[in-house]
């Protein structure tokens, strides 16, 4: 992990290593910091864990609280409003009452089913007597429910309403309706209605996926060829400018990818994936974005005046454009591959447990390396606070191979108790996320091209990119440890100075952004390396539900540094780390020969 | 003084400079086998930087330092193999025991069996507490536990800053014993700096004096001795009741103690004087003359020398300048 070894030729350093391990490992103070880590590994996925459930659960409240509100209106002998939020429960309810809360049927039929039963119990208020239809329409906004349950059984009439003259002062379908909801037309609503609600009813539990997506992908063929149709002008009368042609070409082209996902999921599913789901539904909707990113023309001027205010120049614009181009399109491939090769990007996941062990890693180690500084400082500077440097220096070993033993068996600790609190993570997080994403591999973007990573080598590369900018900080206290020979101020500026690190590269990732675009080339930017790691699709799944992984996924997305159009350079920033780091190792081992020990 | 035994230690013309004074100014002199040689000089005089020198803590300005032949500067692991040593307080670790101290310097030796450890331990009397942390030691139990690490690893020059500081008299009696011991059955070289003048007087075979940073003089044991010349200095114990019949000329023995007479005395006149005092009815119970000692020979040489130079500064005021020493080097403060 760090180049410290410095070992002469002819004797070996192994007794002055041991005896410095030995001396770590006898100081208790030190002893407690090791255990504090390992059990604030122990303790961290379990604290996510919960805080993720906790965070999920906030979103379910909402459905027990329908219940208690229609109690609540029934009670006031409201009961229109009352209608309305039984139904809302009742919808819920019957996906519960089958264990479909959680299921694709559920996102796909909930909002059909729960107007159903809103429109059935409206309905029954209705010929029970409860209220009537003129006071349903003027007090309250569920009177569009029966509405709408009119027009679907007598599709014909509504060509008969007249929209334009009405003034806008009443709802003219109202208008048209008051006369004609007779006991007799609840009657056959109510009956059209319960019948929907056996059909949605039945779909839900006889839904399946691969029926579904099949249908999705007829339904996006014919969305195809009415595109194709249109570029050609041989709809209507109707001929595209040369823009809008393009678009529509664009948008078949990005079609494509989205009927060739729904056919890798249609034969891959053999039950319900709903990563499978999310990710085409990903591609659908970049799919739908062509018009994002064709270019206007130069001529269209206000438009255009507008682009150019936004960007700077109208070349800058076509660069923006095109860069959005190629992220779109990555986006989709990286789907595709995603979804070829059976390895679900972490966005898919409401929850995702490998976004949360990420996220841990990355803490684990900056906590560790708080204890690595300590562990250095101390156990350099307290020789000369206490004055065994003179007993440690008057034996047979030259300077340099005492300070090199004493930097080994710092790495060694520091490395083993990164191994320990990995190994603990890897465990706890295996077991809390089993049932979850947790055993999925990743998908790596490098130079145009998706790699399909295990999730060890996944972890592990994200524990080397949070390991390399620490590396810097411990070495950082080593250097004034030696210089110093004063624990304060070795333990200070190391620790301040990560503490900061975030926010100066917020500031300096900002800063960039706004065109000061040579501090790309300073250290500044990189302190954070995961951020640079993520495969840009994961940008464009849309949650519907809040989670602590989906909050963490956008923050460590850096979503900010795709959007500005700027080229960072990773690889620098790895150079930076290790550079710095090895220039303060480098730089100890003379200072350390010269010094005199006055006292 | 013998001149074709190769020196154990050989300290050639060494200066230093420290914090822009000069401590030490082109010091020279030699350790041979199985001698003890007593490093004395004033608070301030330069004895720990020069150890501090001798050891590789502190830099060679000037000069050479060699031990068994080995350059401290150039070949510092082969020179630093063959000596061992304790400069101001020995501090260890305290959250080890003693033993486990001893071990973790044992390790750095390579060669050293593990029942040496327990050897040692008992040669400086710490068996029963060998194995206790060190925290818990008085500083007289520290001091012995550096001794011990100093011979753990059987060096052949033992260097010594102010060893007997925080010992008891049992201590100080057993160092004592060790030292002659190592020094005399083994031929183990014992470079030691003391301000225990009568202690030192007890045990060297050389002395070198420092003041100033200016090596004064090295000396044997012998010449301490005779450094008086031929006067003696006469010490008589008597009956207080009688001490008004002491004769006139003799009145300069007086002391402050009515029961002590004290002086030089030639030596060929002792028995007269002791004659002319009993005639005169004074009764005596001893008459002890004394040889010169090392403090003599101190004293003398370090007042000359402030006389000579026209110094109004008491010999144990520290000088100015220089870091001050470690916490618990004794009441001295010496200059480094």
């Amino acid at each position: 992990m760090s180049g410290r070894e410095k070992k002469e030729p002819g004797r070996r350093l192994f007794p002055l290593v041991s005896n410095e391990l030995k001396k770590i490992f006898k100081q208790k103070s030190f002893r407690v910091m090791g255990i504090l880590l390992l059990a604030a590994a122990l303790l961290l996925p379990l604290m996510m864990s919960g805080l993720d459930a906790l965070v999920g659960k906030a979103g379910r409240l909402e459905v027990s609280e329908d219940q208690r509100t229609a109690d609540l209106y029934a009670k006031n002998g409201e009961y229109v409003s009352e209608a309305f939020f039984r139904g809302r429960y009742q919808g819920e309810q019957f996906f519960s009452d089958h264990r479909l809360e959680d299921s694709l049927e559920h996102s796909i039929y909930l909002g059909d089913l729960q107007e159903a039963y809103i429109t059935r119990n409206l309905l029954e208020v209705l010929s029970s007597g409860r209220s009537d239809y003129a006071s349903m329409a003027s007090g309250s906004l569920y009177c569009d429910y029966i509405n709408n349950c009119y027009f679907r059984i007598r599709p014909e009439e509504r060509a008969a309403i007249d929209y334009e003259g009405a003034a806008n002062r009443t709802d003219p379908e109202t208008e048209y309706l008051k006369e004609r909801i007779t006991n007799d037309t609840v009657t056959l609503m109510l009956n059209s209605t319960l019948s929907e609600i056996s059909n949605i009813e039945n779909a839900v539990l006889t839904f399946s996926i691969s029926d579904y997506y099949k249908e999705l992908k007829t339904r996006a063929e014919s969305q195809i060829r009415h595109y194709k149709a249109e570029a050609s002008g041989v709809r209507d009368s109707y001929v595209p400018d040369a823009r809008s042609k393009e678009v529509l070409e664009l948008s078949v082209e990005w079609l494509g990818y989205y009927t060739e996902a729904l056919d890798i999921a249609a034969e891959g599913s053999s039950g319900y994936l709903s990563w499978q789901y999310r990710t085409v539904e990903m591609i659908n909707s970049v799919a739908g974005r062509a018009n994002d990113v064709v270019p206007l023309d130069r001529d269209s001027f206000s438009s255009v005046e507008f682009m150019i205010s936004r960007y700077g120049s109208y070349e800058k614009y076509l660069d923006a454009l095109e860069k959005t181009r190629a992220e779109y399109e990555s986006a989709m491939k990286t789907g595709l591959f995603s979804l070829r090769k059976n390895a679900p990007l972490r966005e898919a996941f409401d929850s995702s447990s490998r976004t949360l062990f990420h996220y841990e890693i990355g803490a684990i180690v900056s906590f560790s390396a708080i204890v690595a500084v300590l562990i250095a400082a101390i156990s350099i500077t307290s020789e000369f606070s206490s004055g065994t440097v003179r007993l440690l220096l008057i034996r047979p070993w030259s300077r340099k191979k005492i300070l090199a033993s004493k930097l080994i068996a710092l790495a060694i600790v520091w490395g083993a108790l990164i191994a320990a609190s990995y190994l603990i993570l890897l465990v706890v997080n295996g077991i809390l996320g089993a049932g979850n994403d947790f055993f999925f591999s990743d998908i790596y973007r490098i130079g145009g091209t998706d790699i399909k990573v295990n999730f060890l080598f996944s972890s592990l590369f994200t524990l080397f990119l949070s390991t390399l900018p620490v590396l810097p900080v411990v070495a950082l206290a080593v250097f004034f440890s030696v210089l110093t020979n004063r624990a304060p101020l070795a333990i200070i500026i190391p620790i301040g100075l990560s503490v900061i690190s975030e926010t100066v590269q917020m500031i300096s990732t900002a800063l960039i952004s706004m065109g000061i675009g040579f501090l790309r080339f300073t250290p500044f930017p990189y302190s954070n390396l995961t951020v640079y790691m993520s495969a840009a699709a994961g940008k464009y799944f849309q949650t519907d539900s809040l989670s602590l992984g989906s909050i963490l996924s956008q923050a460590m997305t850096g979503a900010m540094l795709g959007d500005s159009g700027v080229r960072y350079l990773p690889l620098l920033g790895v150079f930076y780390m290790l550079a710095a780091a090895a220039a303060l190792i480098w730089a100890v081992f003379p200072i350390f020969k010269k010094q005199e020990i006055k006292s | 003084m013998p001149t074709n035994i190769t020196p154990v230690l050989a300290v050639n013309g060494i200066s230093k400079k420290l914090g822009g004074r000069k401590i030490l100014k082109d010091i020279s002199f030699c350790v041979f086998p199985g001698e003890i040689f007593g490093f004395l000089g004033p608070n301030g005089s330069g004895k720990t930087t020069t150890i501090k020198m001798i050891l590789g803590l502190l830099g060679i300005d000037k000069g050479s330092i060699s031990i068994c032949g080995f350059d401290v500067g150039t070949e510092f692991e082969k020179a630093a193999a063959g000596v061992g040593g304790i400069v101001e307080n020995p501090e260890m670790y305290r959250y080890l025991s003693g033993r486990e101290n001893l071990q973790l310097y044992a390790n750095m030796y390579g060669n050293i069996p593990q029942s040496r450890i327990g050897e040692v331990a008992v040669t400086v009397g710490l068996e029963d507490r060998i194995d206790d942390k060190v925290a818990t030691y008085s500083l007289g139990m520290k001091q012995r536990l550096g001794l011990a690490q100093a011979i753990l690893h059987r060096p052949r020059l033992l260097v010594l800053d102010e060893p007997t500081n925080g010992l008891d008299p049992a201590g100080i009696r057993d160092l004592r014993d060790i030292l002659k011991r190592i020094s005399q059955k083994d031929g183990v070289a014992v470079f030691i700096s003391s301000h225990q003048l009568a202690e030192l007087d007890l045990i060297c075979d050389r002395i070198g004096i420092l003041d100033g940073g200016v090596l004064l003089k090295t000396m044997t044991i012998a010449e301490v001795r005779s450094a008086g010349g031929s006067e003696s200095v006469l010490t008589l114990v008597i009956d207080p009741a009688t001490a008004p019949m002491v004769p006139k000329f003799l009145e300069r023995l007086k002391t402050e103690d009515p029961s002590v007479l004290h002086g030089n005395v030639e030596h060929e006149e002792i028995p007269d004087t002791i004659y002319a005092l009993s005639d005169a009815g004074v009764r005596i119970y001893s008459a002890e003359p004394a040889k010169s000692s090392i403090e003599d020979v101190f004293l003398a040489l370090t007042e000359h020398r402030e006389a000579a130079s026209g110094d109004e500064k008491p010999a144990d005021q520290p000088e100015t300048g220089g870091t001050p020493a470690g916490p618990g080097s004794g009441e001295e403060a010496d200059g480094q």
